[in-house]
């Protein structure tokens, strides 16, 4: 199988399994526990907040872990309008975040908080003036923005420091998404003084089951689940000490490879894009034009080619790759993400490619000719 | 007829794309074809979803469907796609559904969708996928005879679902695997359970595909909206022409209907005629609801066409026996026939499927009805004839967990 679904999942890293196997018998109790074992697992829960907390360059304090990148981000926009909703609370946030931030948005319009959704344009890109125009218009309420770093189904990169920086100026607090950019772009406090922002492990070869939301220290969130005291109240529940310490150890490689890797994705991506491009003329590269898109991840359009059958066909050919949107069906659906791009139509399939530490020029070259043989099919399918 | 075979396995293992619903019949399907050594891949049609719409309240129709579809697959060791058919499915089910119901009759969405969208669909990406042929978890058989394919009645004649498959494309018949066609409902139960598949236990589905909460009502309010004549007060009248009360919209009845109508009448009052022209509700007697004749349209024949003055079996609803019945015309697009005894529920919009001893000769929906038929090119408009039938019944088409139910309830 030639995986190239990593901003999906990627897989466990040898290191990672090796890292998490070695804090057995200390990792794997409760911290909770006042006895010795649930001090030896809350040494190595300390250890990973430790590692996170200074690699994005925020303090231990600051990086509260969760169930994953799902809950760090309804936490960060719940959390904040829930903690304000007797001041009018605002969400500024754009209409290609992740689903995690896009439904808790509008849970919070339901709950009576103003929300706005930025418009992209043809490449997935949030223009800083609207941001600064929206902000403008505020009126003085509490005012949350929360935009992507890096989009999960096409890769733009958005202009984070730039956007941060009208936020603050106008006292609104900055919530990014980082879950797909980390461990892949240069991501931190040090870049970008952002107040909030999501992290997650699995999809840099971590465990599935934790992530963080880094939290500038002073920002009050409202809880979403009720328990006990850990992570201070903000996600309660037993922790997770031992998935901690693969995230952590996730994390470290990422950032201590990324000199090389970042080159290598970006070297497999322009190849991919190239292959893909010399049997399909009619290819569609998304968010091409994009002032930075991620290294990692090529997403193109087919026109004319059947989604379903072209995914299957790849899966049977042995590549695994992805739609880039799925609702948790299985289904590709229409993609709120294209759609907001303007792109996309009836019968115009898509496909993500991304890339994790371990996939080769090789691994490219097969699934770019695989891919084109598939689209033939997929072409039929639409034909016929 | 010659003798005919079953459908045996085949002797050389095929590549075959396998609708799976999610039910326990088309999980067992693709889990027979596997054992018997053929290549499968396992498909899921996604024909209306509710989710994306408002957000995260809703959940995906079928979604529960398409994630056990996921995990049989995965227990079979097999590919597993979802097609979205979403357009097409809107295009030739629901948009004719809601017109049906417009033009006063009570439509069969199960047919269409079989007719239209399923198997064309299914076949088409077959192909695209190099597939030899196709199969799904219907109760029902494809049989041989000189090497022609036929369909034919499941064994299990209580859950035979030939009623909601005779629109196929007659060609998909040569491609076609209905392997639980011949099994009883239990065994196939017992096979999922020796499989371990998590479908083993799964209730029948009662949902219709696309009607929330069965309230078809509001699917026809938001396709018409709600100022349509289907849906505005009109008159019931007697047969001779007396208004006799006032009903909120003719779409909310069917013939043979006794629910919701007015009372005071020494006997039971049934629906017999919808005339949306005049939004009139016609009521009577259960005894004008016998017809012994009937014409219907839209035909497709997936065997040899009968001749003019052939005796067939005849069954005019899902569930229903099959009866003797004359043809009296029998032409390319529609048929006519002479039932041998009078039935009570010929109910326009609902089909008409010939067979021929097990074979399903070939089927139409249903356009009048009454005590003598002409030609079958000269169908009359529903609310120009006779129409009559007894009360409606829930059609039902158990492979892919669709049911209508018409206002029996």
């Amino acid at each position: 199988m030639i995986y190239l679904d990593h901003a999906a999942s990627s897989p466990l890293r040898a290191e990672v399994w090796k890292a998490m196997g070695e804090r057995l018998g200390a990792a794997d109790y409760n911290p909770a526990s006042t006895h010795a074992c649930g001090r030896r697992a809350q040494e190595a829960l300390d250890d990973a907040r430790a590692e996170i907390a200074g690699i994005v360059g925020a303090a231990r304090g600051e990086v509260f872990f969760t169930a994953g990148g799902t809950a760090s981000d309804n936490v960060a926009v719940l959390g904040f309008t829930r903690r304000r909703l007797d001041e009018s609370p605002r969400v500024i946030t754009s209409t290609i975040e992740h689903k995690a931030v896009m439904h808790a948005a509008k849970q919070a319009a339901r709950e009576g908080a103003d929300v706005v959704f930025l418009p992209v344009d043809g490449h997935g890109q949030v223009d800083p003036a609207e941001l600064e125009r929206e902000l403008g218009a505020g009126g003085g309420h509490p005012t949350l923005v929360s935009i992507m770093w890096a989009n999960n189904e096409v890769g733009t990169v958005q202009p984070i420091p730039e956007l941060v920086e009208i936020a603050h100026r106008h006292g609104a607090l900055f919530h990014s998404d980082a879950v797909q950019g980390f461990g892949k772009l240069d991501i931190g406090r040090g870049t970008a003084p952002v107040d909030l922002m999501t992290v997650t492990a699995h999809k840099l070869g971590g465990p599935v089951g934790i992530g963080a939301l880094v939290c500038r220290r002073g920002t009050c969130l409202e809880p979403l689940v009720f328990g006990g005291a850990q992570e201070r109240g903000v996600w309660p529940g037993t922790q997770n000490p031992i998935g901690a310490v693969g995230f952590a150890t996730a994390v470290r490689l990422a950032i201590d490879e990324r000199e090389t890797t970042v080159p290598r994705y970006l070297a497999l991506r322009e190849l991919l894009a190239a292959e893909l491009r010399a049997s399909i003329s009619d290819l569609v590269v998304h968010a091409e034009g994009a002032r930075e898109r991620l290294p990692n991840l090529l997403s193109v359009g087919i026109p004319g080619a059947d989604q379903g059958t072209l995914l299957v066909s790849l899966d049977m050919a042995g590549v695994a790759v992805s739609s880039g949107s799925a609702c948790s069906s299985g289904a590709s659906t229409g993609s709120h993400v294209l759609d907001a791009m303007r792109l996309g139509a009836e019968d115009y399939a898509v496909l993500r490619f991304s890339f994790g530490h371990d996939t080769t020029e090789q691994d490219v070259r097969d699934a770019a000719a695989a891919t084109c043989e598939a689209t033939a099919g997929a072409r039929l399918a639409v034909a016929g | 007829m010659p003798e005919v075979s079953r459908d045996t396995p085949a002797s050389t293992p095929e590549k075959l794309l396998v609708a799976m619903s999610g039910g326990v019949d088309s999980s067992v399907a693709a889990a027979f074809l596997v054992e018997r050594g053929h290549t499968v891949v396992g498909a899921t049609l996604k024909t209306f979803c509710y989710s994306e719409v408002d957000g995260p309240a809703k959940t995906c129709c079928g979604l529960e469907g398409i994630a056990d579809a996921r995990s049989v697959a995965s227990r079979l060791g097999i590919a597993h796609v979802v097609f979205d058919v979403e357009k097409e499915f809107t295009d030739d089910v629901i948009d004719d559904f809601v017109s049906e119901y417009a033009a006063g009759r009570t439509p069969i969405p199960c047919v269409r969708c079989n007719s239209f969208t399923k198997f064309r669909d299914l076949v088409r990406r077959a192909d695209a996928l190099g597939c030899d042929g196709i199969a799904t978890g219907h109760y029902a058989r494809v049989v041989r005879s000189d090497g022609v394919a036929h369909l034919a009645r499941a064994e299990d004649d209580r859950k035979d679902q030939t009623y909601f498959l005779w629109g196929i494309p007659r060609h998909v018949l040569d491609r076609l695997h209905l392997p639980v066609g011949e099994m009883r409902k239990p065994d196939v139960r017992a096979a999922a359970r020796r499989l371990g598949l998590v479908t083993a236990d799964k209730p029948e589905s009662f949902e219709i595909c696309f009607v929330p909460d069965n309230d078809y009502a509001g699917v026809l309010r938001r396709y018409l909206g709600d100022d349509h004549p289907a849906l505005s007060p009109g008159s019931f009248v007697s047969e001779d022409g007396r208004v006799v009360g006032e009903h909120d919209g003719y779409a909310r009845f069917t013939v043979g209907q006794r629910k919701g109508l007015p009372g005071g009448s020494p006997e039971p009052l049934f629906v017999l005629e919808i005339r949306p022209d005049t939004r009139e509700v016609v009521i009577g007697p259960r005894a004008a609801l016998a017809a012994s004749t009937l014409r219907a349209g839209g035909a497709n024949w997936l065997a040899e066409r009968p001749e003019a003055g052939e005796e067939v079996g005849v069954r005019i609803r899902h569930g229903a026996p099959v009866v003797p019945g004359r043809v009296t015309s029998a032409e390319d697009d529609g048929f006519a026939l002479e039932l041998a005894a009078p039935q009570q529920a010929v109910t326009p919009g609902q089909s008409a499927v010939l067979y021929r001893n097990d074979v399903v000769v070939g089927g139409g929906v249903i356009h009048a009805s009454g005590e003598a038929a002409g030609p079958a090119d000269q169908c009359l408009s529903p609310s120009a004839s006779a129409s009559r039938s007894s009360a409606s019944r829930p059609c039902f088409d158990r492979s892919f967990g669709t049911r209508i139910t018409t206002r029996t309830s």
